[in-house]
Parts: C-alpha cells; sequence; structure tokens
C-alpha cells in the first residue's frame, strides 16, 4: 500500500558468492512489493555494487557477473544483462529505456549469475538495487482522456458537469 | 515557514561508526526537524551521501571499507518501504541518488533517517556517514 502517490521505491537485493565459485552458479532473490490490487510498480532503473568481504569495491576484479529479473512467470527484459558493466560504470546505474512493469500479486525475482569459466578469486556480495516508484494505476477518462486513479472518478469531467 | 514558495532546503545528518566495535546490524538513527507550517509540505527529491575518515574529517568514499544500507522514514512509515543499499551511491561518480519521485514530508511528520552497516567496521579508521538529502519546502496547493 502506497503512502504517498506516487511513492519512490528503492528495492534492493544481496546476493553472496564465496571463493572458487565455478560458471553458472546462481543465486535468486524475491523482493516483495507489498502492492495492492489498484495499485502497480514501474522500475526505472538498476544499479549495482560489488564489494568484497571487508566492504571494499572490487573494481575490475571478480566482477563477471550477470543480473536477470523474473516478474510474475516472464523474463523483462527477455535476456540476462551484465552487473559488471553497470558496477564499473562511473554512475554504476543503467537506466532501461521503458519501465519495468509489475502488477498486484506479481512476484519479483533477480537472479544474479557467475558468467567467468574461471573460478572466482573471492568472496564477493552483489548490490541490486531497483529505482522504482508505487502508485495508484490511473484510468483515461472516456469524456476527456485526463488519466486519473482507478475508483476516483474524472476530476475535469466532474468540474465540468 | 518557508521564506519563499518553493524554498530550497538541504537537510542533513552524520552517522559516525567505530573501528571495531561497529558489528553487523550497528545502526545509527537520527531525527530532522523541517519546521514546516501546517500548509506546508516537503519534497525531497535525491539524496548524496559521503564517508568520512571520522578523525580528520577527509573524504574517503571511493576506498572506504563500509557496506551499508539507508533507511528513510517519514512520519510512521519508511518511504521507500524498504532500506536501500547505500554503498554504490558513496562510489559512484557523484555520490547522489535521485527519487524516482519526491518523498513526501507532510506537517507534523518526523523525518528520520537510519544508517545501518552490513559488513562489521574493521578497516582500521573510524568512519562518519554524511547524508544530505536534497529537497524544497513549498506551501501546499489546492
Amino acid at each position: 500500500m502506497a503512502n504517498q502517490n506516487p511513492q519512490p521505491e528503492v528495492y534492493t537485493t544481496r546476493h553472496n558468492f564465496a571463493t572458487a565459485t565455478t560458471q553458472g552458479t546462481t543465486d535468486t532473490q524475491t523482493i516483495f512489493t507489498n502492492q495492492s490490487t489498484n495499485e502497480e510498480v514501474r522500475i526505472y532503473s538498476v544499479s549495482v555494487s560489488i564489494l568484497d568481504s571487508g566492504g571494499v569495491d572490487t573494481g575490475v576484479d571478480t566482477n563477471d557477473f550477470s543480473i536477470q529479473t523474473q516478474i510474475g512467470n516472464g523474463w523483462v527484459p527477455f535476456t540476462k544483462y551484465d552487473a559488471g558493466l553497470i558496477h564499473q560504470k562511473n554512475d554504476k546505474t543503467l537506466t532501461f529505456a521503458t519501465p519495468m512493469l509489475i502488477l498486484f500479486q506479481q512476484p519479483l525475482s533477480v537472479t544474479v549469475a557467475w558468467e567467468n569459466s574461471q573460478t572466482s578469486d573471492a568472496e564477493v556480495t552483489v548490490i541490486v538495487s531497483f529505482h522504482a516508484e508505487l502508485s495508484l494505476q490511473p484510468v483515461a477518462c472516456k469524456e476527456c482522456g485526463t488519466m486519473y486513479p482507478v475508483n476516483s472518478g474524472c476530476p475535469i469531467c466532474r468540474r465540468v458537469v | 515557514m518557508v521564506n519563499q514558495d518553493p524554498q530550497p532546503d538541504i537537510f542533513e545528518t552524520t552517522a559516525a561508526f567505530t573501528n571495531g566495535a561497529s558489528p553487523v546490524g550497528t545502526s545509527v538513527t537520527n531525527t530532522i526537524f523541517t519546521h514546516q507550517g501546517h500548509n506546508e509540505e516537503v519534497r525531497i527529491y535525491a539524496l548524496s551521501v559521503q564517508v568520512l575518515n571520522n578523525t580528520t574529517k577527509v573524504d574517503i568514499s571511493t576506498t572506504a571499507e563500509i557496506d551499508f544500507q539507508i533507511t528513510l522514514i517519514a512520519g510512521p512509515n519508511e518511504v521507500p518501504s524498504n532500506p536501500f543499499d547505500g554503498s554504490w551511491i558513496v562510489r559512484s561518480g557523484e555520490g547522489v541518488m535521485a527519487f524516482t519521485c519526491p518523498v513526501l514530508i507532510k506537517f507534523k511528520q518526523p523525518l528520520r533517517v537510519r544508517v545501518e552497516v552490513m559488513e562489521a567496521v574493521v578497516g582500521g579508521t573510524d568512519l562518519e556517514v554524511k547524508i544530505q538529502l536534497i529537497g524544497e519546502t513549498g506551501v501546499i496547493k489546492v
């Protein structure tokens, strides 16, 4: 349930990988968006930070990870994408071309995988943060096209009437 | 009470963590007083985070041995509704994270900021996490 409309959200998952992790090893975490029937979550971008066991940024080392996000029963985006690339960017953030949409009762799962054919050389934690907003689902007024929250009635037309 | 409408506001808070005495889960919570009138609201658009050596006050954001998360609490509720990672913010180029939409603080809603370490602070340095909330105070429009 949103406390304000819209409400900013940042969903963070932490994925721990031990030393000598082999290629294809994955860690999946589920995010609970706790939204109501008439609410939706839109995810606009993702940030990645990879830290070693002492909390130090790994930089160019031990960062060959991928991310795959599952919304409900489908993959969005369709394919996995590189986490190491995002981690090494200056702003550590990737903005999606269009927002990812999460509707009521759709679980959001994040899978991080070690992709390198060599085993990993250090224990690391991959921290993934999704930048999102939670809001009431809007519908368009048949008369004037104004968007308004479901069940509220169009404020423009009510004023005209 | 605002002096102009809207009025830019920056709310700053710090959290200190002692080396060797801050195990996993250690948290510091501070309250920020927004001093708004009953017909005013505060909108927070972004936050910047910096990690300092708590003795010398030198910025060590990119090299600090710290893994931490941040929680914002507006009134009785956490907004965003979960703690979020602060590690990537301090190590990003700008050190700033913008929210997708503003956090609203209404009249008589206390604003609290909690910083929690996710790994023990054992890097040999006492640390200070400085957080600036970048927002504005404005008169509520009807």
